[in-house]
């Protein structure tokens, strides 16, 4: 982008603005100047199903798809405790008291098809487990086909359309949790000693 | 692809060597000390990315010399020159190149010509560190399954963040989503690596009792794992109950990251038990049926260094393997004897004959 010195000055006023005003969403963290963002202002907008996703950036490219019209909730990242980032470190409390609050029915973790993306997901659901047996609640994830190892941005519309919906649920592909490891609903804390 | 031409420059005692390959067998022959296996070293080195000898690249820059080059080329199966090189120079430096532009990924050559060395003093794949025998497994199972190696690399990336958990002393549901994946993942790499030695093993056999002395005792490899009895569920229970003594040790001790490939002759274990001898022709058959097998599986042709294997055979088995080398692709071998050979052999290979260091020295 090239820009004249008159064209340059207002846009750097507006960047030092909006960096001073843009902040999080206090429902979903994704990026607003307002309280609520336009997704949680939206009274068309479905409230019973949520789309977890880990940055702010995946809310567009996921409203692309035009796939699922209700509400967002940004994690802030992925589980890697190689870089430190434990449950804790993510938004995961928080959707987790929206999800007693909410009468949330469906919660689609669209993480990205990564590893750290993928535990991420069964993270959440085995956590949310009780919930999902009681039948209050489904934990889906967008259907294979997804490019694996490679960011959801990166995948085309269309992809992304048909994965979500074709989406399954997360812990259909996997074992149960063992018994000595009780899932606990909320259950944050990080034993971080025996 | 298949080489046509190694020219070595300060490559151990070798001021200036060319050396041109035959499409099938070329022989190797001179006298000891005339520089025979520095040629396969130089032609591994550039393919390979090390000599398969020494992993002290600078012993392999002439005495006096700062540095050394290898040049190959190369002929793709339209006919096309390739040429491949590899200068190593005392300061550490190094260079590879592709066609004349710079490689750093050597993978391209293993993709499009890869190489396996026999060196009867190397019997590291048999006694040596697991690691290398799980490198074998690996390359079984990716020639059967190319997606194999994603599958590998997220198991490995799972190991590592459960492992990255256990050195900061986290025990607790913080485990959970990387032992899920760990124990659907591990499982899924047992099974490919289980099923494609299993393949292998007709091959080694029948290699094997013709290169062994007779009577020899069935030769046999053996898949070994800790994860053979367990499913999803009971694999996911033992990684949490093995939290608190992983912790201890710092690593995940349950899990294919663990396995080996046992070598056994009448059930006995080669590496512990096997004679020098023993440990060289079960190598010797393994490399042979390698070779085999890819070339069954994929089509694809190995080019296959083997350092002074005549020496040792007696003369029915010597028959028995010229006969094996002059199938699935090329092969070069040394000899101090080219008695070991029928001169009908000899006809349909190509013979360089090395008469010592500092000379130069071109095909028959
Ligand atoms: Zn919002």
């Amino acid at each position: 982008m090239r820009l004249t010195p008159e064209e340059a000055l207002p846009l750097a006023h507006a960047l030092i603005e909006a960096k001073e005003t843009i902040g999080f969403c206090e429902r979903c963290f994704n990026l607003t100047a307002e309280t609520l963002c336009e997704i949680c202002r939206d009274m068309r907008r479905d409230p019973s199903l949520v789309v977890v996703v880990e940055e702010p950036a995946d809310v567009p490219v996921l409203e692309r798809a035009h796939q699922i019209r209700g509400l967002y909730h940004v994690l802030g990242g992925a589980l890697s405790p190689i870089d430190g980032i434990g449950p804790d470190r993510l938004r995961i409390s928080e959707l987790f008291q929206r999800i007693k609050d909410e009468d949330i029915r469906e919660l689609v973790v669209a993480t990205n098809p990564t590893m750290t993306g993928e535990a991420t997901a069964l993270y959440i659901a085995e956590q949310l487990q009780p919930l999902v047996a009681a039948g209050k609640l489904r934990v889906t994830r967008p259907a294979a086909g997804l490019p694996m190892g490679s960011d959801l941005e990166y995948a085309d519309e269309v992809t992304l359309g048909r994965a979500l919906a074709a989406r399954t649920d997360v812990l259909g592909g996997y074992s149960a949790p063992p018994r000595s490891s009780e899932t606990r609903h909320a259950g944050l804390q990080n034993d971080g000693q025996d | 692809m298949r080489v046509r031409e190694v020219r070595l420059h300060d490559f151990r005692c070798h001021s200036q060597l060319d050396v041109q390959l035959g499409p099938a067998v070329t022989v190797l022959v001179g006298s000891n000390g005339t520089g025979k296996t520095s040629v396969l070293e130089a032609i591994h080195l550039v393919l390979q990315g090390a000599s398969p000898r020494t992993s002290q690249t600078k012993e392999l820059i002439s005495w006096g010399a700062e540095a050394l080059r290898v040049e190959i080329e190369l002929q793709d199966p339209e006919g096309r020159a390739v040429a491949a090189a590899a200068g190593y120079a005392s300061t550490g430096e190094r260079r590879n190149t592709a066609g004349g532009a710079p490689l750093t990924d050597l993978s391209r050559w293993e993709e499009t010509c890869p190489v396996r060395a026999f060196i009867p003093d190397d019997v590291r794949l048999i006694k040596g560190s697991p690691r290398r025998r799980r490198r074998l497994l690996d390359r079984l199972a990716t020639a059967i399954d190319p997606s194999y190696g994603r599958e590998l690399a997220g198991y490995e990336e799972a190991l590592l963040q459960r492992n990255s958990l256990l050195r900061k002393g986290v025990v607790g549901p913080d485990h959970d989503p990387w032992e899920a994946l760990l124990a659907r993942s591990g499982l899924r790499l047992a099974a490919a690596r289980e099923s494609s030695l299993r393949s292998l093993f007709g091959p080694y056999a029948y290699m094997h009792s013709l290169l062994a002395p007779a009577p020899s005792a069935p030769a046999s490899l053996l898949y070994r794992t800790n994860v053979a009895a367990l499913d999803e569920p009971s694999y996911r229970e033992r990684l949490n109950d093995q939290r608190f003594a992983d912790r201890r040790r710092t690593f995940t001790n349950l899990g294919p990251h663990r396995d080996d490939v046992r070598f056994t002759l009448g059930g006995r274990d080669l590496r512990e038990y096997g004679s020098q001898g023993e440990q060289r022709t079960a190598l010797l058959a393994l490399v042979l049926a390698e070779r085999s097998w890819v070339f069954e599986t994929s089509g694809r042709e190995q080019l296959l260094l083997l350092d002074d294997v005549m020496s040792e055979l007696d003369d029915g088995r010597r028959r028995s393997l010229v006969a094996l080398l002059s199938r699935d692709g090329q092969v070069v071998v040394t000899t101090t004897d080219l008695h070991y050979f029928t001169s009908e052999e000899l006809c349909t290979m190509e013979v360089v004959e090395l008469t010592g260091p500092a000379k130069r020295s071109g095909g028959s």
